[in-house]
């Protein structure tokens, strides 16, 4: 597919068309938002027959006779006479009813307007009418909210939008667990990497793992494979963790922090269990570049090698600036791209990237010294990822460790320390099984074990993944080990900001951009989190 | 082209499965002017015609009245019909307007050019929804028998109480707008 069409098919016109079509587009929406409005007048009939004895049982319930929707009351006569009566009332002494309307004969000639006068005993058949809604006016009328509420949506917040790489899920009884996203980084060919996500939360209870993998964004996935890499524990409660060199390490006696201290005082609580409850920070309003310090006490550390095991995933504030670069690239998105392609533009060496920076991990030495252990930078804003950073020559007594990295950019959720040896015997699953909308899917199958091939999965796609576990291991932990890229479609919305200066200073001048797009990301961060999950594509 | 000739089936498939009938133009009331109207609902019926049961007559009119056992509806004179003679009928209470229907729902399909990438999803649901809205519409006023019992048409004839004693049938007079149709008819 050329990468062309595929960065712009969304997008439908580019530059100032683009511009055009969006100025008529949501003013020829709010149009047809006031056309609906002349709907209302779609109304069915729902005519009801009363016998003259039940009509003041019903006068005196009113019943709705006087009311907007029925103001009617018909009085077919025995003899075949009408009367059409819009306020009247019965006297109960001379059994007559009187009100103003019109009289017809049975040949349907108007005989008489005005004041009218009927017997009780003359009328057959009493009829109202009562006007209510056609389900169909309501039928539009929900469409109508679904298009208004995208409407609002593209309108206020395009860059909200969900985005970022495969996400795997594993099933947990009834509900679905997010569980890993791949390769969040590599948004272009050229940056096609091998991702390991750990697969923390994942029990092995048989023979048999399956991981959902699905295309949630606006983004074409080329996904070259998902294997599972099954890494045996030395015992049945100790974990393994991978740092970012790639290396495996057994944790066998975790120790978790006993003060935890960020900007905001005490965070400990919310670091001691990796249950999804993160402690994270605002961004900045001056600069989005601005740094803070978690620090992190541990006590009577055995062993001088040990390593720092982190939960962690990125804030918004990654797929914000992503979507801002894309943004004023706007038309020419797909020769920037290229540029990248072809090396002429350094993205894993972006100055921004490097200022906006990892986690990284400090330790305090002997003499109170902060020095740095290593970093953690992996990208992706949706999964919570588990990674450990080894740390040599550690103080056993009273560990004082330092997490430093960027406001607002990065969501904590678990934090511990432990003493670490390296993990050697490990596993490598291809998936055994590959469902499609539950049928087996051979072909996508054999594309995720050949290297030299890529499945390219589209929004809405999802594919189950089934791994047949071996048995030659007691115990194992398991990882998730991706390959691919993925390409993001441009929004249409994002089209009016296309802006080659600010490319230029994203590009050149990091620094200065980070500190003018502050206030910009502040408008749209509080709200940043929930509107990024709803927008999450699903095929209908 | 394939594809092509899918969608043009579905479209066509949506536009013929509104409610027909064949009242005259003008002839139907709005729903907010029937609690007005002192005339019956448009109605259209089959009536076998002994003693061959495979020949049929199709009649349309104004209903006037339903008896015991005979169905009074008018065109250009009042024709009196035996129950026990009826196979079908279609009765229409009112113009439902289902253009209007179909021309929001083309106007939706239209709006939805502002959800950006989003119109993926939404526009097809504007597509289809909107035509069985229109579809939908159309049926809004119309009874079937045998679907519906015959007495569900009582209330909308032009006397609700049945054929009053004493009147002259000669001298009904068919609804303003109306301009006799031709009586069909058909074997099966």
């Amino acid at each position: 597919m050329p990468l062309n069409y595929t960065l712009t098919r969304g997008a439908f016109m580019t530059g100032k068309s683009a511009i055009v079509f969006r100025v008529i587009s949501v003013p020829l929406f709010f149009l047809f938002l006031f056309l609906l409005q002349g709907c209302s007048t779609l109304k069915d009939v729902k005519r009801q027959s009363i016998s003259p004895d039940s009509l003041r049982a019903l006068a005196d319930a009113r019943l709705g006779f006087s009311n907007d929707l029925s103001p009617y009351l018909k009085a077919h006569m025995k003899n075949g006479s009408l009367y059409v009566l819009q306020d009247w009332k019965i006297d109960d002494s001379k059994k007559i009813i009187t009100g103003s309307g019109k009289k017809y004969d049975a040949y349907r000639n108007l005989l008489s307007s005005g004041t009218v006068e009927m017997s009780e005993d003359s009328v057959a058949i009493f009829e109202t009418n009562t006007l209510v809604n056609s389900g169909s006016v309501t039928a539009l009328t929900v469409f109508t909210g679904i298009t208004a509420a995208v409407t609002v949506f593209c309108i206020i917040n395009p860059k909200a939008c969900f985005g970022s790489c495969p996400t795997f899920y594993t099933r947990d009884s009834d509900t679905l667990r997010l569980q890993a996203e791949g390769f969040s980084s590599s948004i272009s060919p050229s940056m096609e990497a091998t991702d390991i996500d750990a697969l923390y939360h994942s029990k092995v209870d048989c023979d048999e793992y399956s991981l959902e993998m699905r295309n949630e964004a606006m983004e074409t996935h080329v996904v070259r494979s998902a294997n599972l890499l099954c890494v045996e524990k030395s015992k049945k409660n100790s974990r393994v963790f991978c740092s970012p060199d790639g290396k495996f390490w057994q944790c066998d006696s975790i120790i978790l922090p006993q003060r935890a201290l960020g900007p905001e005082g005490d965070c400990l609580s919310l670091l001691q269990k990796a249950d999804g409850i993160e402690r994270f920070s605002v961004a900045d309003s001056a600069n989005l570049g601005e740094k803070e310090f978690i620090e992190l006490d541990f006590k009577n550390v055995p062993g001088k090698n040990s390593g720092l095991i982190l939960g962690c995933r990125q804030t918004l504030l990654s797929t914000y600036l992503l979507y801002q670069t894309f943004a004023y690239m706007g038309s020419n998105a797909a020769y920037w791209v290229a540029q990248i392609e072809r090396n002429k533009i350094n993205v894993k060496g972006n100055e921004m990237l490097n200022m906006l920076g990892g986690i990284e991990v400090q330790v305090q030495d002997l003499y109170g010294n902060w020095q740095s252990a290593g970093f953690i930078d992996e990208f992706g804003p949706l999964a919570t990822d588990f990674h450990i950073v080894p740390i040599k020559g550690i103080p056993e007594k009273n560990t004082k460790v330092r997490l430093k990295m960027t406001k607002g950019y990065w969501r904590i959720d678990y934090a511990a320390l432990s003493p670490v040896s390296e993990a050697k015997n490990l596993t490598r699953l291809q998936p055994e099984e590959v469902l499609k909308g539950g049928k087996t899917d051979e072909n996508a199958r054999k594309i995720l074990c050949d290297s030299s091939r890529a499945l390219v999965t589209l929004p809405g796609d999802t594919y189950e993944l089934k791994y047949r576990i071996p048995s030659m291991f007691k115990d194992y932990e398991l990882f998730l080990e991706s390959r691919g890229y993925y390409l993001e479609w441009i929004r249409r919305e994002w089209m009016k900001e296309e802006n080659a200066a600010r490319l230029a200073e994203i590009l050149l001048n990091p620094e200065a951009a980070l500190k003018r797009l502050a206030p910009e990301f502040k408008k749209v961060e509080p709200k940043m989190e929930s509107s990024f999950w709803r927008s999450r594509y699903a095929k209908p | 082209m394939q594809n092509l000739k899918n969608f043009l089936s579905l479209l066509l498939f949506f536009l013929c499965g509104c409610a027909s009938f064949h009242a005259p133009y003008n002839w139907l009331t709005m729903p907010e002017k029937v609690a007005e109207d002192p005339y019956g609902g448009w109605i259209e019926v089959t009536e076998c015609i002994p003693p061959e049961a495979a020949k049929t007559e199709i009649k349309r009119g104004e209903l006037i009245a339903i008896d015991k056992d005979t169905l009074y509806l008018s065109d250009d004179a009042l024709r009196a019909i035996p129950l026990s003679n009826l196979r079908s009928a279609r009765l229409v209470k009112y113009y439902s307007n289902e253009g209007a229907v179909g021309a929001l729902a083309f106007l939706g399909s239209l709006s939805t050019v502002s959800n950006g990438f989003y119109l993926i999803f939404t526009f097809p649901v504007w597509l289809a929804g909107g035509n069985i809205a229109a579809i939908s519409r159309s049926f809004d006023p119309v009874i079937d028998y045998p679907g519906e019992k015959l007495s569900e048409f009582i209330p909308y004839a032009r006397f609700p109480q049945g054929m009053p004693a004493g009147i002259d049938r000669n001298l009904l007079k068919p609804k303003n707008h109306f301009r006799p149709v031709v009586a069909e008819k058909s074997t099966d």
